[in-house]
C-alpha cells in the first residue's frame, strides 16, 4: 500500500446553486520519498488537494489513508499532531505571524511539540544556520526580503523533522533567482528521504520534479 | 497538561503582542466593572441598611410620630405670633409632663473640629468653612468634619453607650440651667490618638459661626454601637469610631442663641414662619413608651392633646414600617436611576464585545498558522477564553484598587481610614458577584469569536491562488 492514499475523494463547496465541486473522484497514489508536482490553472482545485492532504480541509467524501491509518477516522487532535510532527507547510504568502519575531514563528510547532526550551533553543539556532537567516533571529517578517520569509517558513516547516512537505506556490511571491535557491533547497531534503509535495503554476518547478500531475476543474487530466 | 500550559502560554502571547487593543479591552471592562460594582452595592446598601438597625436594637415601643407637616403648618399659618408661642409651650409641656412616654433624642449633625498639635502630622489639606447663608469665609482654619450625635437623657436610659475610658454622661449634665461648668462630649474610639479624657478642646458650630469649648468626659469602646433611627443615617454607622456625642441640651436656650445669631446676621425673616417651623419640628422625633403604656394608649392621650389646641391628629409608626417606608421611597429613587445604569452597562458591554471581535478577526491569520502547526481549534476556543479570562481578572484588580482609591479619598480625613483593609467587607458582596459576573461575560464574550472562528475555513486564509 502507497505512503499516501487518497480514493474517490470529492470536495464540494456551497449549497443549492451555489454548490461546486473543486475536487471531483480523485484517486491519488504517492509513495514516501517522491517528489510531487501538482499542476493546474487557478481555480483548478490544486490547493484543495493539498489542503486535504495536509488536514487542514476535510473532504466531502472519499478515502484518505496516510501510512495505512484512516485520516479521516483520527480524532482532532491525532489530526493536529499530524500537522504538527508529520507535515511541514511552505506557502506562498509564507504564512508568518507578523507580530511574532523569526524565532518566535520558527518555535510555534516545537511548543506543540512540548520541546523543552533548551532543546528548543538548540533546534531554532540549528535551523537558522541551515537556512543562513541567523542574523535574522530577532527581527519581524517585516524587516525581512521575500526570500529571507519563505525560508523562515522553510525552517518552521523542517523545525520537527516531518516526513512530507506540503508546498503551495512556494516560489510564487519570490524572484526567478531566490526561487531557484528554494527549489534546490526542496531537492536537497528530497533527496534527504522527505516526501515533498509541490503545488506550482511554474514548468521549470515540474521539471525538477519526479512525478508530476495535472489537475484540471477538479478532476486529473493527462 | 502540555496543551493546557501551551495555551495558556498563548493567551498570554496573545495578550502581550495586541496590547493595544488588550489595553482597550481592560478600559472598557474597568469602565463596566465600576458601573456594575456600583450599581450593586447601591441595592445592597438599600436592603442592608434597616436590618443592621434592626438586627442590634430593641426597638420594642419606639415609634415615630407620623404628621402631616404641610397640613399642621396650614393650619397655623393665619396665627398671631403670641397664639403660636402658647401652642408650642402647650406641646412642650404636655409632652415633658406625659407619664405614658418620653422623646428619644439621637440627632445627627456636622461639627468641625480644630486639629491639635498632636494631628499635624496626618498631612490633611486646610479646608475653607464657609458660614451658612453668608459670604463670610473663615480661611486657613485647620478643621475636620465630624459626625456628631446628640442624645437625651432617655436616650442613654434606654441604650447606653459603650464607655472604654473615662464615664458616661451624668443626669446633670444634661440641663443647662443647673449645669455651669464645661458642656462634656463623648468621643469615638478613634480621637483616644489625639485626645485623653479630661481635655478641653474646642468645636467649630458652622451654623453659629463660633468656637464653643468642650470637655472630653468618656471615649466609646471600638465599633461601639449607636442606635441610629434613622433609615438614612446608616451612611454614619460607617464613621462610628469617629464621632463625638454631646448631650442635648436645652432647646428654648439654643433656639433664643440662633435668633440672636440671625439677628446678628441682619437677615431679615418670617418671625411666625420661624416659630411654626419649631412647631413642626417638635413632632418630628422619636418616642419612647413608658410605664408599659401601649401604641393605642400613647396614640390617644397624643391626639386628645391636639384636638385641644386644634391641630390635626398623628399616627404612631414603628420603626420597622418607617424602614420599610424610607426602604421604598429609595428603592423608587433608584429605579428611576436603573435604566441608565442598565443602558451604560450594556453599552459598555457591546464595546467590548465589538472590541473582542475586531481583535479575533484580526487575528485569524495567527489562529490559522497554529492549526497549521499542530493546534486545534479547540484549543484556538480554550485560548481565546483564557485571554478572556486572564483581561477581565486584570481588569477587575484595576476595577477593585480604583473602587478603593476612590473610596479612600473619600474618607482621608478620617483617621479610620489609615487602615485600607477596612473598605473590603463592605465590597465582600459585590466582589463576590463581580467573579460570578466575570464568568458570566467571559462566556457570552467568548460566543461571538469562537462561532466566527468555527465558520472560518482555515485554509481559505491560508490558500494560494486555487
Amino acid at each position: 500500500m502507497s505512503y499516501i492514499s487518497l480514493k474517490g475523494v470529492n470536495k464540494k463547496y456551497g449549497k443549492g446553486v451555489n454548490e461546486f465541486y473543486a475536487l471531483k473522484d480523485i484517486n491519488l497514489e504517492i509513495e514516501k520519498g517522491d517528489m510531487l508536482c501538482i499542476m493546474g490553472a487557478s481555480g483548478s482545485g490544486k490547493s484543495t488537494l493539498l489542503n486535504i492532504i495536509g488536514t487542514i480541509a476535510k473532504p466531502t467524501d472519499g478515502t484518505y489513508q496516510l501510512n495505512e491509518e484512516d485520516v479521516l477516522k483520527m480524532s482532532g487532535r491525532k489530526i493536529a499532531n499530524l500537522r504538527n510532527n508529520v507535515f511541514g507547510f511552505v506557502v506562498q504568502n509564507f504564512a508568518l505571524i507578523d507580530n511574532y519575531t523569526i524565532k518566535q514563528n520558527i518555535e510555534i510547532p516545537l511548543i506543540y511539540a512540548s520541546i523543552p526550551l533548551k532543546k528548543r533553543n538548540t533546534r531554532i539556532n540549528e535551523l537558522l544556520k541551515l537556512l543562513e537567516i541567523e542574523e535574522q533571529r530577532d527581527k519581524l517578517p517585516c524587516e525581512l526580503s521575500g526570500g529571507q520569509c519563505q525560508r523562515v517558513a522553510i525552517a518552521r516547516a523542517l523545525a520537527n523533522n516531518p516526513e512530507i512537505i506540503l508546498a503551495d506556490e512556494p516560489t510564487g511571491a519570490l524572484d526567478k533567482k531566490t526561487g531557484e535557491i528554494i527549489i534546490d533547497l526542496f531537492d536537497k531534503l528530497n533527496k534527504s528521504g522527505i516526501t515533498i509535495i509541490i503545488v506550482t503554476h511554474n514548468e521549470e518547478i515540474a521539471k525538477r520534479c519526479n512525478r508530476v500531475i495535472h489537475i484540471e476543474d477538479g478532476k486529473f487530466s493527462m | 497538561m502540555s496543551s493546557i500550559i501551551n495555551n495558556i502560554r498563548y493567551a498570554f502571547v496573545g495578550i502581550w503582542k495586541n496590547r493595544m487593543l488588550s489595553l482597550l479591552l481592560i478600559l472598557q471592562l474597568i469602565v463596566c466593572f465600576v458601573f456594575f460594582v456600583q450599581f450593586i452595592n447601591l441595592y445592597n446598601e438599600i436592603n442592608e441598611r434597616s436590618n443592621v438597625v434592626l438586627r442590634q436594637y430593641d426597638t420594642n415601643g419606639i415609634y415615630f410620630l407620623k404628621c402631616q407637616q404641610e397640613e399642621i403648618k396650614d393650619r397655623l399659618k393665619d396665627k398671631s405670633f403670641e397664639e403660636l408661642e402658647k401652642i408650642e409651650t402647650g406641646i412642650k409641656s404636655f409632652i415633658n409632663n406625659s407619664k405614658s412616654f418620653s422623646i428619644l433624642v439621637c440627632k445627627n449633625d456636622i461639627f468641625s473640629m480644630p486639629l491639635n498639635n498632636k494631628m499635624q502630622n496626618l498631612n490633611l489639606n486646610s479646608q475653607n468653612v464657609i458660614i451658612k447663608d453668608s459670604n463670610e469665609k473663615i480661611v486657613n482654619l485647620n478643621v475636620l468634619d465630624v459626625p456628631s450625635y446628640t442624645i437625651n437623657m432617655t436616650y442613654l436610659d434606654r441604650f447606653g453607650l459603650n464607655i472604654k475610658k473615662g464615664r458616661n454622661f451624668d443626669i446633670k449634665e444634661f440641663d443647662l440651667n443647673s449645669f455651669t461648668e464645661v458642656i462634656p462630649i463623648i468621643v469615638g474610639s478613634n480621637w483616644e490618638k489625639y485626645y485623653d479624657v479630661g481635655d478641653v478642646i474646642s468645636i467649630y458650630n458652622v451654623i453659629k459661626g463660633e468656637n464653643v469649648f468642650r470637655k472630653i468626659v468618656g471615649i466609646l469602646e471600638k465599633d461601639a454601637k449607636l442606635f441610629l433611627h434613622s433609615y438614612y443615617t446608616q451612611d454614619y454607622i460607617e464613621d462610628i469610631n469617629n464621632i463625638i456625642i454631646l448631650p442635648q441640651l436645652d432647646t428654648t436656650e439654643y433656639m433664643n442663641k440662633y435668633e440672636e445669631y440671625i439677628t446678628q446676621l441682619n437677615i431679615s425673616y418670617d418671625k411666625n414662619a420661624l416659630k411654626i417651623e419649631e412647631i413642626v419640628n417638635l413632632f418630628n422625633v422619636l418616642i419612647v413608651s413608658q410605664n408599659n403604656a401601649t401604641k393605642d394608649e400613647i396614640y390617644e392621650e397624643f391626639n386628645k392633646e391636639l384636638e385641644t389646641l386644634k391641630l390635626n391628629t398623628i399616627d404612631l409608626e414603628t420603626i420597622e414600617d418607617r424602614f420599610i417606608v424610607e426602604k421604598e421611597s429609595t428603592q423608587r429613587l433608584m429605579q428611576q436611576n436603573q435604566f441608565v445604569f442598565i443602558l451604560l452597562f450594556i453599552f459598555s458591554f457591546i464595546g467590548i464585545t465589538i472590541t473582542f471581535i475586531v481583535c479575533t478577526n484580526m487575528r485569524l491569520k495567527e489562529y490559522a498558522i497554529h492549526i497549521l502547526n499542530g493546534s486545534t481549534k479547540k484549543d484556538i476556543y480554550i485560548r481565546i477564553f483564557w485571554e478572556l479570562f486572564i483581561i477581565n481578572i486584570i481588569s477587575i484588580i484595576f476595577a477593585i484598587a480604583y473602587i478603593n482609591v476612590e473610596l479612600y479619598s473619600q474618607y482621608v480625613n478620617i483617621p479610620q481610614s489609615e487602615n485600607f483593609i477596612y473598605f473590603a467587607p463592605r465590597y465582600m458582596m459585590p466582589s463576590l458577584l463581580l467573579n460570578i459576573g466575570i464568568i458570566v461575560m467571559v462566556i457570552i464574550s467568548s460566543v461571538i469569536p469562537i462561532i466566527k472562528l468555527k465558520n472560518t475555513d482555515i485554509s481559505n486564509i491560508l490558500k494560494g491562488d486555487d
